[in-house]
């Protein structure tokens, strides 16, 4: 069984200096990390997902954790509480979730350089088992400043 | 699915026992962190370091892991050697304190949680685990990891699942936490209407579930659900919403559903916490003519954050067990805001006029993150 939708982006992590399009869907969007930042802009271009039927499962798949967010907490001096917020790899459903709309059941899922073959295959075992499940992954790129945003649809009617 | 067995090392020493005689006897194991004066409850020998916290978890989730297998039966550790097993570990910031203050992010290219979980298997390599993850959902990650085994066990792909929690208390944690300035100074009083906020904890825990139980009687975990909603970052929805949706999915994916006889709440003592549990559950037993007892456990041994849930778990398995509940002890005059029934240790008599037989156990983590889980203790095929 495979992804019956899959989307990716090379998203810049650079935020601009007038306010982006979906800044009035999110809760103070100007603090936002890298990961939730290239999120919401991803989201944004891609916002037919709000129309689609909401899956019982969301994975949210961090290779590297929080690793840049834990460190930007540490050079600010560790004293910035919007700073040590999103250290929480599970940050990013919230911040995911006021612009898809959702609110239901996600797996935070982590097994380091595998997370997202990872969570590919969990999804792929939940749909045979007539689960749906969407995955959304946020993955350090090679360019600088950048990230890549990637979602995967998962269902029993693939 | 069914608890074989369960063991946990906190701040009042190694073993459950060393817990819940903290609990029952009405000790706090916190200390003031100078010089900001946070209370925080430290496993022993342990204080704000950054020192070797990866060979802390290995060797503390081994030694719960072989308390846990050490106490089964021989017909259990028979089936259990043959069988298929998994583990899932459950953590959220307390194992970053060896490598992040070093600053260097091109040593950042791993995730902190893998290390560890590949150290605990490696030691344990008897155990054949033949899958393995972690999951980080902030404060509710225990609840999330028992979510998970319950769709595994559902898809018949585990025939047990070792679930692992831990996290330490280094000064990112603390300071993290200081930033958000919901640190108490004083005693921790969840639910109390003059709290100050909560006290973080340092905590191991592990617990043993199986598809299936030859049991003549055990304790079994009825449900669990999770909700993550798309709400403020820091604070849960103060009207309840998100617990309550998981209250209910919980509810009803059970066949046959009986309100719990107590609950045992995350309670954490902060102002937004308390509010919104308190909302969540008082909905939740509306129809109730007498809701159940709330008590909680961090008072005693602290918020442990991702093992928080597994260490509520086993602390309400210990009263099904003992039938003796355990008070908010440090808690003298309920918010009279509240709707719910606090347990309070200046009550003469057991709050309870029936068995204790069945638990709720509830979660709320920042992100948005709330869960539920109900457990009890029952004959085989008494459903």
């Amino acid at each position: 069984m495979k992804a019956s939708l899959t989307k990716s982006a090379l998203v810049t992590c650079v935020k601009p200096t007038v306010a982006p399009a979906w800044s009035s869907r999110i809760d103070r969007w100007s603090q936002l990390d890298d990961s939730c930042f290239t999120f919401c802009e991803a989201l944004h271009t891609w916002d037919y997902l709000v129309g689609l039927e909401k899956p019982q499962f969301i994975f949210i798949v961090l290779p590297n954790a929080s690793n840049q967010a834990d460190l930007d907490f540490v050079n600010s001096g560790a004293a910035s509480p919007s700073k040590f917020v999103f250290t929480l790899p599970n940050i990013c459903a919230s911040v995911l979730f006021q612009l898809i709309p959702f609110s239901g059941r996600t797996f935070c899922i982590s097994k380091d350089h595998d997370s997202l073959r990872f969570a590919l295959s969990e999804a792929e075992e939940m749909a045979r088992g007539n689960r749906s499940c969407w995955v959304f992954a946020n993955l350090r790129a090679t360019e600088k400043d950048t990230r890549h945003v990637e979602f995967y649809s998962f269902s029993n009617k693939n | 699915m069914f608890i074989i067995g369960y063991d946990c090392i906190t701040s009042s020493g190694n073993g459950f026992e060393a817990m819940m005689e903290s609990l029952y006897s009405g000790f706090d194991n916190s200390t003031n962190v100078e010089p900001d004066g946070g209370k925080v409850c430290f496993l022993k020998n342990r204080n704000l370091s950054t020192s070797a916290i990866k060979d802390q978890f290995i060797s503390s989730l081994s030694e719960i892991f072989n308390n846990i297998v050490g106490r089964l039966s021989e017909d259990l550790k028979n089936d259990f050697s043959k069988k298929r097993v998994g583990v899932i570990f459950c953590t959220t910031k307390g194992c970053i304190e060896d490598y992040i203050w070093k600053g260097d992010l091109s040593t950042f290219n791993h995730d902190p949680y893998e290390s560890i979980l590949n150290g605990f298997i490696a030691k344990n390599a008897q155990a054949h685990f033949s899958f393995s993850c972690t999951l980080s959902n902030a404060c509710s990650s225990s609840h999330v990891g028992v979510e998970y085994a319950q769709e595994l066990f559902a898809q018949d792909r585990l025939d047990y699942i070792l679930i692992i929690a831990g996290d330490l208390i280094g000064p990112f944690v603390y300071k993290g936490f200081n930033s958000l300035k919901v640190l108490t100074h004083t005693a921790n009083a969840p639910f109390d209407q003059l709290r100050t906020g909560l006290q973080l904890g340092d905590g191991m825990a592990g617990m043993l579930l199986a598809k299936e139980s030859q049991a003549d009687e055990g304790l079994k975990i009825d449900s669990v659900s999770s909700e993550t909603e798309g709400a403020l970052i820091t604070r849960p929805s103060v009207n309840g919403h998100g617990l309550l949706e998981a209250l209910h999915r919980a509810k009803n994916s059970q066949a046959k559903f009986s309100m719990p006889d107590f609950v045992i709440a995350h309670g954490t003592g902060t102002t937004f916490n308390d509010l919104t549990e308190d909302s969540a559950l008082s909905q939740f037993f509306s129809n109730e003519k007498n809701k159940p007892p709330v008590t909680g456990t961090k008072w005693s041994v602290g918020h442990t954050l991702g093992a928080s849930g597994l260490l509520d778990f086993i602390a309400a398995c210990e009263v099904i067990k003992n039938q003796n509940l355990f008070p908010l002890s440090r808690t003298t005059a309920v918010d009279p805001k509240f709707e719910m029934n606090y347990f309070l240790s200046n009550e003469i008599s057991s709050p309870n006029r029936r068995p204790m037989r069945r638990a709720l156990i509830t979660s709320l983590g920042f992100g948005g993150i709330h869960a539920a889980l109900f457990l009890s203790k029952r004959k085989l095929g008494a459903e």
